[in-house]
């Protein structure tokens, strides 16, 4: 009986993780930046490294490396009225493979979810087109799950890059 | 149809004193002449003696179209090739960064070459009995261009006969590199990690112009100023205490500075292009102090040196046409022209040694907050760059303007006073563009191979820094002490260092 409860509280765990992964790449294609926003926990990192072996986000420099508070200024400039860059406002599609679910990480206590995406940007007649891989790391309450480390490693970070608009 | 290769008159047509025409930033003819006439005489950026620590460590690199190797020598010293096959061209080595023991192989037919870059063995030899091959240039190796090492920035000359690095560039702006290298108690500084790049689909000179324009920063940018100034009031009204700020709201609350402040940081120009942004204050002034920096510095430095270094933080010194940096932070910035209206920007970082890691930090946040192809703060810069390259093109008025704070700089005869080796100016004055471009127009009438000499800077000390006479740090390192900012920065024309010139190894 209690095999059973584990078993099903696993299936539940996952399932959580994976739906969070989902759910935050549907609200940014979405833009919906405030309840991106609330995703994160307020311990959280978003990262954007320069190279895929990158461990250190503050001594080594990387594309994005923000916390909730870079995040928030982030999205209180997308209702600016001269936020210029966003006009034409910027619009983007994450595609996901499907997202691979990696349990608990002991150590952190953070569930671990690893999704290869694609995205495409497109502001006016420009277009952009990036991959990688996203890595997730969740905290999962008794209620809310939260995103306490999204790490995205994009195949071509160490390439000289156009401005990318938006959030990955 | 060349309009501009067959005539002087048709290029300086392209600029009066006032007003910059179209065609500078839309014409290919132009852009091809800037990169043979202009970037190919110019010392350029290269690296950094960090990079490549060891003998036979490499980086390659491309400047103006010419694919180049920086690879360190077995006497400690620095030399800057073609990544060219002497045989049929191939590329040597095509990764960013690497090491070679000894020599470095073609991966085509084995031509073997020296660290130098001369030629060490080619294979099958007996196959080239009663051929020109000795005499060729191919038996002359790898095109080595001339090298010169600074403070351990290392620069490259592809021009031959372009007189020294401390001939083109004024000593006030190698100065402004002691300065950085300085903020280090130890004198030396390291590249920290790969740099930022960021591609913009404008013309160069639109991306350089923008290096002395502190009149757009609280129009372009006051959505990142006042978001994160509207973010920070919540963030404080919801704590019970004070709370220190943030880095990040450091560096971005000052980009809504007015325009009196920036006209009070002031600049001053130098004939050759080159320019000093906020010689008295910039958007760097207030950053908060380091526990136990300043004394470290007062130790390494002595006190007045010291406090110089420390009050030292301009917005941007500028080594024409593509060197761009700071001070605190220790940002570089290279403009790397790729076509007539595609330009790479290149945001390095680095470390200054012996000093606490937040400098460091600051450094690299600055350059992500700001500089980053992700970056709110330059998402702005890049889209209006990217309209002027558009909006250029259209139909109507062909001319840029820059007249703003032509007043000051008229002789008593109405004829213009910018002529003169340097200047000083206002924060907002458009001179700091002007400038520019009487070194753009200078270097692109040249008809003939001369090499491009700056007027102002040959005054120093004219002596080459070729690869021969520039050994790393040992050369500055003497120079040090007698150079960089004086603490007395307002008195109004006083050159910002002693003119004694650059010290030669
Ligand atoms: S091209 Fe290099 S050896 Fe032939
Ligand atoms: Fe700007």
């Amino acid at each position: 009986m209690s095999t059973n409860t584990t078993a099903a509280e696993h299936e539940r765990q996952r399932e959580r993780a994976l739906a969070l992964v989902i759910t935050e790449a549907a609200l940014l294609d979405a833009a919906r930046w405030q309840a991106w926003l609330a995703l994160f926990a307020p311990d959280a990192r978003y990262w954007v490294p320069l190279t895929s072996d990158q461990t250190d986000p503050v001594l080594q420099q990387s594309l994005a490396y923000e916390d909730p508070l870079l995040l928030s200024i982030r999205v209180e400039r997308m209702s600016h009225p001269r936020a210029w860059s966003l006009f034409p406002a910027p619009r983007a599609v994450h595609v996901l493979q499907a997202p691979i679910y990696l349990g608990l990480d002991p150590a952190s206590g953070l569930y671990q979810v690893d999704t290869a995406f694609g995205y495409t940007e497109v502001r006016g007649q420009r277009e952009i087109q990036l991959s990688g891989r996203m890595r997730h790391r969740i905290r999962l309450g008794p209620i809310d799950a939260q995103i306490v480390l999204k790490r995205i490693d994009l195949i071509n970070a160490d390439a000289a890059l156009p401005s990318i608009y938006l959030p990955l | 149809m060349a309009i501009y290769r067959e005539s002087s008159e048709a290029i300086r047509n392209l600029y009066d004193g006032e007003r910059v025409h179209r065609d500078a930033y839309l014409s290919t003819e132009i852009f091809a002449l800037e990169m043979e006439r202009l970037f190919a005489r110019r010392w350029l950026y290269a690296g950094h003696m960090s990079q490549v620590p060891q003998a036979g460590d490499f980086i390659t690199l491309e400047i103006a179209g010419t694919t180049l190797l920086m690879i360190r020598q077995a006497d400690g010293g620095v030399q800057i090739m073609a990544n060219r096959c002497a045989h049929k061209g191939a590329m040597l080595r095509c990764q960013a960064s690497g090491h070679v023991d000894r020599a470095i192989q073609c991966p085509y037919h084995a031509w073997s070459y020296r660290l130098d870059g001369s030629l060490l063995a080619v294979p099958l030899r007996e196959g080239y009995q009663g051929s020109h091959l000795a005499t060729s240039e191919a038996a002359g190796g790898l095109t080595r261009f001339q090298t010169a090492v600074y403070r351990d920035f290392v620069f490259v000359c592809l021009d031959p006969n372009a007189a020294g690095l401390t001939a083109q560039v004024p000593a006030e702006l190698l100065g402004c590199l002691d300065a950085m290298a300085d903020r280090s108690p130890l004198g030396r500084l390291e590249v920290a990690g790969p740099c930022l790049r960021n591609v913009i689909e404008c013309n160069w000179k639109i991306y350089l112009e923008n290096i002395n324009d502190t009149v757009h920063a609280n129009v372009t940018h006051e959505s990142s100023a006042l978001s994160a100034e509207a973010v920070w009031q919540r963030t404080q009204s919801a704590a019970p205490s004070a709370l220190k700020k943030p880095m990040a709201i450091e560096q971005l609350l000052p980009f809504s500075s007015g325009s009196d402040f920036m006209e009070k940081m002031g600049g001053r120009v130098w004939a050759g292009g080159h320019s000093i942004l906020g010689i008295h204050a910039s958007l760097h002034s207030d950053y908060s102090s380091v526990p136990g920096y300043e004394q470290a510095m007062i130790a390494a430095w002595g006190e007045p040196r010291a406090k110089q270094i420390l009050a030292w933080s301009p917005q941007n010194a500028l080594i024409y046409p593509s060197i761009a940096f700071k001070s605190a932070p220790q940002t570089l910035r290279v403009i790397r022209p790729l076509g007539v209206s595609r330009t790479l920007v290149e945001i390095w970082a680095f470390r200054a040694l012996g000093a606490p890691d937040i400098l460091l930090e600051r450094t690299q946040t600055y350059n992500r907050i700001v500089f980053s192809p992700m970056s709110i703060v330059a998402h702005d810069d890049v889209q209006v760059f990217e309209s002027i390259q558009r909006g250029l093109a259209g139909a109507g008025n062909e001319w840029v303007s820059l007249h703003r704070g032509q007043a000051g700089t008229r002789a008593a005869d109405g004829s213009r006073a910018e002529s003169e080796s340097m200047a000083t100016v206002g924060g907002t004055d458009e001179r700091l563009m002007r400038n520019q471009y009487r070194a753009w127009l200078e270097a692109l009438v040249m008809s003939d191979t001369a090499s491009v000499e700056s007027a102002s800077a040959a005054s120093a000390s004219a002596a080459s820094a070729s690869a021969a006479s520039a050994s790393g740090a040992s050369a500055s390192g003497a120079s040090a002490s007698t150079k960089g900012i004086p603490a007395k920065r307002d008195s109004g024309d006083a050159p910002l260092v002693s003119s004694a010139g650059v010290t030669k190894s």
